[in-house]
């Protein structure tokens, strides 16, 4: 089956259909216009970029070319979770926790996928490594951000509470039990609802893009269900290591609340 | 172990958090009721939240007892039938217990040893007798 190409044209009269609801939104004053033209417009260069960046890198491939670009994609992602954040760890902290946690989970999953599931040859072939590592890195990083947000506010918010747990003699863990809990509840949340909804209340994007890209629904479907489990395992990895690296870092070696190592940051 | 004067109560009950099927000891001396580990812990007035953190300390089984003003919330009658208790328990163990009080009598009553905080120092009023 051919893909039909789009003609750069047609795209113009989609980013028209922006413009109208923007100024839709002005005469409402919605006032949320000047945001969804800079996403609109950020989109449009970034996607182009990448687009160039991956026939370049498809044209090549090379394997440090491809673990640059990934690299790079993890620097971005961590810069990510730490602009996230209300209240965060000062120092290099926040963004080697979050950065650390991705890095683990994420690249272990999507490299065992490459190499024991797909196997493409060989291994690191970017036509699958990059848009994998992007769909781990990208539902990881939601789900790092969102737990560690949970995770420090609920420190703070609940200060008195952990202290007076550790003064009964209960060590950090267990003063710590109920937070990380719902830290790592909030961090999974997003995957578990979207496998539950999957195919029911909503059709995934990768699955539907490879679908207008010509495949059969029936490949199409397996990469799903790869991808959907796969991105479940990185987040609640990722989730896991990032929320027991980040209540440690809570408490010093004595086991005292260190509420002196977060920073609220103006928003 | 330490007892704050203002405790904190993170669970939905009172009985949540004591330790696991053990008797809470002293809640009849206390004037609580046996149903009182149903009760939820926001309908507890600040004196009743006292005596239970005493309570609760106490059932972990402390091996040393630091006590910020144990009897600050309470009226003076209550305030004798703590010290007896919390004397008796600690005697009946053999637990070190630093007191921390503004009442003069009360140190009197319980301390084998009085020390004074001032300015930066600290200063030895009453040895032990």
């Amino acid at each position: 089956m051919e893909v039909i190409d789009l003609a750069w044209w047609k795209l113009a009269l989609t980013a028209l259909l922006i413009l109208a609801l923007g100024a839709v939104s002005v005469a409402a004053r919605l006032g949320i216009v000047r945001s969804l033209l800079i996403a609109s417009v950020r989109t449009i260069i970034q996607l182009t970029l990448i687009g160039l960046v991956l026939e370049a890198l498809f044209a090549s491939s090379h394997f440090y070319w491809v673990a640059l670009l990934a690299f790079i994609m993890l620097l971005v992602a961590g810069r990510e979770v730490v602009a996230r954040q209300q209240r965060r760890l000062i120092g290099i902290w926040s963004f080697g926790i979050g950065t650390g946690a991705m890095f683990v989970s994420s690249f272990t999953v999507t490299v065992l996928v490459l190499t024991v599931v797909i196997g493409p040859q060989p291994w690191y072939s970017p036509q699958y490594a990059i848009p994998l590592l992007g769909m781990m890195l990208g539902n990881t990083m939601t789900g790092v951000a969102l737990s560690l947000d949970r995770l420090t506010e609920s420190v703070w918010s609940q200060r008195a509470v952990i202290e007076n747990r550790l003064m009964l003699g209960e060590t950090w863990r267990s003063a710590l039990e109920d937070i990380r809990k719902q830290a790592m509840r909030s961090g999974m949340m997003p995957s578990i609802n979207a496998m539950a909804a999957a195919g029911i209340v909503s059709l995934p994007g990768m699955m539907t893009g490879q679908i207008l890209a010509g495949s059969p629904p029936s490949i199409a479907v397996k990469y799903q269900i790869l991808v959907m489990l796969t991105i479940a395992v990185g987040t609640g990895f990722g989730t896991l290591i990032a929320v027991s690296w980040g209540s440690r870092r809570m408490f010093d070696e004595r086991e005292r609340l260190r509420l002196d190592r977060l920073v609220k940051v103006g928003r | 172990m330490m007892v704050p004067a203002d405790s904190q109560w993170w669970f939905e009950t009172v009985g949540e958090h004591f330790p696991d099927g053990r008797e809470a000891d002293g809640l009849a001396e206390f004037g609580f009721p046996e149903e009182t580990m149903g009760w939820t812990v926001d309908r507890l007035s600040s004196g009743e939240r006292q005596r239970l953190a005493l309570l609760r300390a106490m059932a972990r089984e402390p091996s040393v007892l630091l006590l910020d003003e144990p009897t600050a919330n309470l009226d003076g009658a209550m305030t004798e039938v703590v010290e007896r208790w919390l004397m008796q328990a600690i005697r009946k163990r053999g637990m070190p217990v630093l007191w921390v009080a503004h009442d003069n009598d009360q140190i009197h009553r319980v301390a084998d040893r009085h020390y004074r905080i001032l300015g930066s120092n600290l200063e030895l009023v009453d040895g032990s007798h």
